[in-house]
């Protein structure tokens, strides 16, 4: 049908240096999310120092409103909530970060070898990745927490073990495409080895997409963080804010009208999360932007009016 | 305004397109001027990129928001382009119909084909499901399509039975004018044929103006009476089909004519050198003018305006009533 | 063997392979299940007779086939806690949960369609904007921490009750009649419900004005538009048909997230489901219970993909008849 002449550049072929830059700062979402994202970053490496009391010191019996020195507030064990708050920063950023890490390279892994070895391995490595895709995801991290949980290493891996499926069939997708691409076959008959191949044209092809989507999975992995955590599974040597969630539930906040407890950690999460997958999809739209023409608009072709002097009626 | 028995049923006048592109404006319709009577048959030609289909689209009020039109397109004698998107509506359809280039895809694939038709017939008509079904019946035996097919899904029709399917569609609520954008594009020679056939005694036999726009002359000829080509937005030369195959008054019909591949001719092929001029910078002079083989300098400088010889129009500097010399 | 029973199979294999993983997790850990298991009246004596009584000082492969034999007949095992059979503790937690997750899953699904539908048909505009993110951020709340500012916020406003699943006064001044028990049972469960539609429902926003955005670029809307329907009667007649099919496979993909969702809302609203038994298994480290529950949940969420792959096949014409074009 007819295309409407619009206003896009044609897409040039990346150079690899090119690429990770367009892929940082190419798109205004993915600015916005990264520099959230390095906010957060920033307060969890300094939490020791910019919380204003240590984590673990009481300073009353219970709920206290916020003010001057406690600028959160105490929740009701009587512990500073902004210093928690600082404090749970980092375990969930660190969760976040080293379980996408876990779910990258299985996933990655797995995803490279299904995809360019095809055949047997691929139908091998895609049905266990599609029992793992079927498989509720939260409840099988529940259960695996609940058998090794209770330390911050295990719950990461746990994270990752359960999530890489989803990347597998990404990546393993991406690279059958790139494979089949012309240039890669021509360079094949050439008589270049595989290994070649693989490091000078798969590679660059796929990496963009494998770091979109382990920014995508690092929020993710924030939010089962917070779930496993908030049902007491989490590591107890730790703050995390799934635990203050859970505490402020526990405590009685909401009975006593302490908001100061109830709505930072979950504020704190959302926020995360969204910077985290507001960056992922920034990357996925630079590396592949969706044109699409819509014949219902808000609104309709403009109508010149006339200038004066052809007035028949 | 005249209101003898010859008043155009459509009229375009001075139709403009501009799309507004990111940083400028791409100028895709300029100055176009024709009109339609009743059982008028005019076939519009040219390459890709010339404007022909952003008439038509503008002439159902189908553009898209980047658009701005200008010039008045009367129906009856109506201007129904002023009013925009709205006062459009309630034309389309009952009055100017379409059939799509690649009407492979204008079916919805979850909808009947009988259900599509019949909708704008219950819509427009505000027909019951019994008066729309039978007349859905009617409209497929007038193109040859068993009416049990409409109860059949858009992939169960090859692309010959879609396009007639298509055809079948535009003419449900009985229009006066049918635009058909590249009908036979993308069909094979012997389906070709019998759509052109189609069209025309279609035409013919409901008294349908008819509008064929395709870049294929030959298939042009075949249907019209009077053949329009345009060249980077604008109508260099209307005439009646006879006399625009045998004595072309503008260059660039005459070499879109010599073109054409003959099965007997011992001469290759011979093409149109340089290529089409971007419209997104104001044309000075004629457009042609690069590509044309008797460009003089006046050609350069002014732009020609439209030339009026007897049954023809002609937009350039060097036409003679007799033809161009070949 | 037909796509229909490929599935089926598909199905009862990823149902094995859970069951398998269930299996070996709970032998993996470190010490066992009763080691672990949290009563304070458990002496070393006990322990040492549960561990003899559910067989778990046998070898590994044995205890396997045993675990095999008895899921084969419905046997969930027996809650080491409270020593009644697992599928007596889950029955009626599961029975109470349905109708929360149903009426959970129907909020979040017209929420999402209609924000879906806003969105892509006033693409571009503020509202757009505004519903994405919407969602976006109710996508990124913790459900949990959702269910914490509805009973902060909404509960008290709204009076509807925020713990339980059946008020303590309910028959005790005269018999309760049917329509009131399932009144009450229904005030009940709306704020658990509304809790997880509020959480769940991004993810279909997103899918809905992903796939209606498609369907709107489609040349059969330029064709509608063309015959002169008005936008409203293009969305509705032919946008909004081919939109759906997408969401019916996004429905089955999100089982699991619903799920785990329900969980924690149940936790915040004390509401006597599955999640609740399941937190409450979690504290005590009563495995068998955990186990039966997941279990369950994964033949839960099998089952829904199974039945949207079915289901999808029936509604897409292209596929249903599949017959060549000919003519």
């Amino acid at each position: 049908m007819v295309a409407s002449p619009s206003g896009e550049r044609a897409v040039s072929a990346p150079t690899r240096r090119g690429t990770a830059r367009r892929l940082v700062t190419g798109n205004r979402q993915t600015v916005a999310g990264l520099c959230a994202l390095g906010v957060f970053a920033v307060v969890a490496l300094l939490a020791p120092v910019i919380a204003p009391t240590p984590v673990n010191t009481g300073f009353s019996n219970g709920f206290a409103a916020p003010t001057a020195a406690h600028p959160l507030g105490l929740d009701g064990g009587g512990f500073d909530v902004l210093s928690r708050l600082v404090h749970g920063a980092q375990t969930s950023l660190l969760v976040g970060l080293i379980a996408a890490l876990v779910g990258m390279v299985i996933g990655g892994t797995v995803g490279f070898a299904a995809g360019y070895f095809g055949g047997r391995t691929d139908g091998v490595l895609m049905r266990i990745t599609d029992y793992f895709l079927v498989i509720p995801d939260i409840p099988l991290m529940i259960v695996a927490a609940a058998v090794f949980g209770q330390s911050l290493t295990n719950i990461m891996i746990v994270i990752g073990l359960v999530y890489w499926a989803s990347t597998a069939r990404l990546i393993r997708a991406q690279v059958m495409s790139v494979r089949q691409r012309t240039f890669v076959t021509r360079v094949e008959a050439m008589g270049a080895s595989p290994l070649f191949v693989l490091t000078r044209h798969v590679v660059p092809q796929v990496t963009p997409l494998l770091v979109a989507n382990t920014v995508l999975m690092v929020a993710n992995a924030i939010f089962a963080e917070t779930y496993i955590s908030f049902l007491g599974l989490g590591d107890p040597s730790v703050m995390s804010w799934g635990r203050m969630i859970q505490d402020a539930l526990d405590q009685g906040a909401v009975v006593a009208g302490a908001w100061w407890v109830v709505l930072p950690p979950g504020l704190a999460v959302t926020l995360v999360v969204l910077a985290a997958t507001i960056a992922g999809q920034g990357m996925e739209d630079t590396l592949n932007p969706r044109l699409k023409v819509g014949h219902l608009a808000v609104r309709r072709f403009r109508v010149r009016p006339l200038h004066g002097a052809l007035g028949r009626p | 305004m005249t209101t003898s028995v010859t008043a155009p049923l459509l009229e375009v006048r001075d139709l403009g397109v501009d799309f507004d592109i990111g940083g400028g404006q791409l100028h895709a319709v300029r100055g176009v001027s024709f009109a339609l009577h009743a059982r008028d048959r005019l076939g519009i030609v040219g390459e890709s990129g010339c404007g022909k289909s952003t008439v038509v689209l503008a002439m159902m009020g189908l553009l898209p928001p980047n658009a701005e039109v200008s010039g008045q397109i009367l129906l009856n004698g109506v201007d129904i382009l002023a009013g925009g998107d709205s006062s459009m509506r309630p034309h389309r359809w009952c009055d100017i119909s379409m059939v799509f280039q690649g009407a492979m895809n204008a079916f919805n694939p979850v909808r009947t084909v009988g259900d599509q038709i019949a909708e704008p017939i219950r819509m427009h008509r505000k027909a019951s499901r019994r008066d729309a079904d039978d007349r859905v019946a009617e409209l497929l035996d007038m193109v040859g399509i068993p009416a049990a097919r409409a109860a059949r899904y858009p992939h169960e029709f090859s692309g010959g039975m879609r396009q007639r399917a298509a055809l079948a569609m535009a003419l449900a609520c009985g229009p006066k004018v049918l635009l058909a954008d590249e009908p036979t594009t993308a069909l094979d020679v012997i389906v070709q044929a019998e759509i052109l056939q189609l069209l025309r005694r279609v035409s013919d036999d409901l008294g349908v103006a008819l509008v064929f726009i395709s870049h294929d002359l030959p298939a042009v000829a075949q249907v019209t009476e009077r053949v329009a080509v345009m060249y980077a937005g604008r109508m260099v030369e209307e005439a009646p089909v006879a006399r625009l195959v045998s004595a072309p008054r503008h260059p660039y019909t005459a070499a879109l004519l010599a073109a054409i591949p003959r099965p007997r001719a011992a001469a290759t092929v011979r093409s149109i050198p340089g290529e089409p001029p971007r419209l997104d910078t104001p044309v000075v002079g004629c457009a042609f003018a690069p590509r044309c083989p008797s460009a003089a300098e006046v050609c350069r400088i002014t732009e020609p305006t439209n030339t009026v010889d007897g049954d023809a129009v002609v937009a350039c500097h060097c036409a003679t009533p007799a033809g161009l010399p070949r | 063997m037909t796509p229909a029973l490929s599935r089926i199979w598909f199905a009862l294999v990823t149902v094995f392979v859970a069951a398998t993983i269930n299996f070996f997790l709970f032998r993996v850990m470190p010490g066992n299940a009763v080691s672990a298991l949290r009563c304070r009246a458990c002496t070393p004596q006990l322990r040492e007779a549960l561990l003899n009584r559910y067989g778990l000082d046998a070898p590994l492969p044995e205890q396997f086939v045993r675990y095999l034999g008895q899921l084969a007949r419905g046997d969930l095992g027996i809650s080491i806690a409270g020593g009644r059979p697992v599928w007596q503790e889950i029955t009626g937690p599961l029975l109470n949960t349905l109708p929360m997750l149903i009426a959970g899953t129907l909020i979040a699904l017209v929420l999402g369609v209609i924000s879906g539908v806003v969105s892509s048909w006033r693409r571009g505009t503020a509202l757009d904007a505004a519903s994405q993110w919407t969602s976006l951020a109710c996508y990124a709340m913790p459900t949990q921490w959702i269910g914490l500012l509805v009973l902060f916020y909404v509960a008290a406003a709204v009076g509807l009750p925020a713990a339980g699943i059946q008020s303590a006064t309910l028959g005790v001044l005269g018999d309760a009649s049917m329509w009131d028990v399932l009144a009450d049972r229904t005030a009940h469960l709306i704020l658990p419900a509304l809790t997880l539609g509020i959480g769940s429902y991004g993810q279909y926003a997103i899918i809905m004005r992903s796939a209606m955005l498609d369907t709107l670029g489609e040349d059969y809307i330029l064709t509608a538009r063309a015959k002169g329907l008005r936008d409203r009667d293009i969305l509705r007649y032919h946008a909004f048909g081919n939109a759906m099919l997408p969401m019916v496979t996004m429905v089955a993909l999100s089982a699991g997230s619903i799920v785990a969702g329900a969980i924690v809302v149940e936790d915040v609203f004390s509401y006597p489901g599955i999640g609740f038994a399941a937190v409450d298994a979690i504290g005590k480290r009563d495995y068998p219970v955990l186990q039966g529950i997941f279990l369950l949940l994964t033949v839960a969420v099998v089952v829904a993909n199974l039945i949207a792959d079915l289901i999808y096949v029936r509604i897409d014409p292209r596929i249903r008849s599949g017959r060549v074009a000919f003519g």
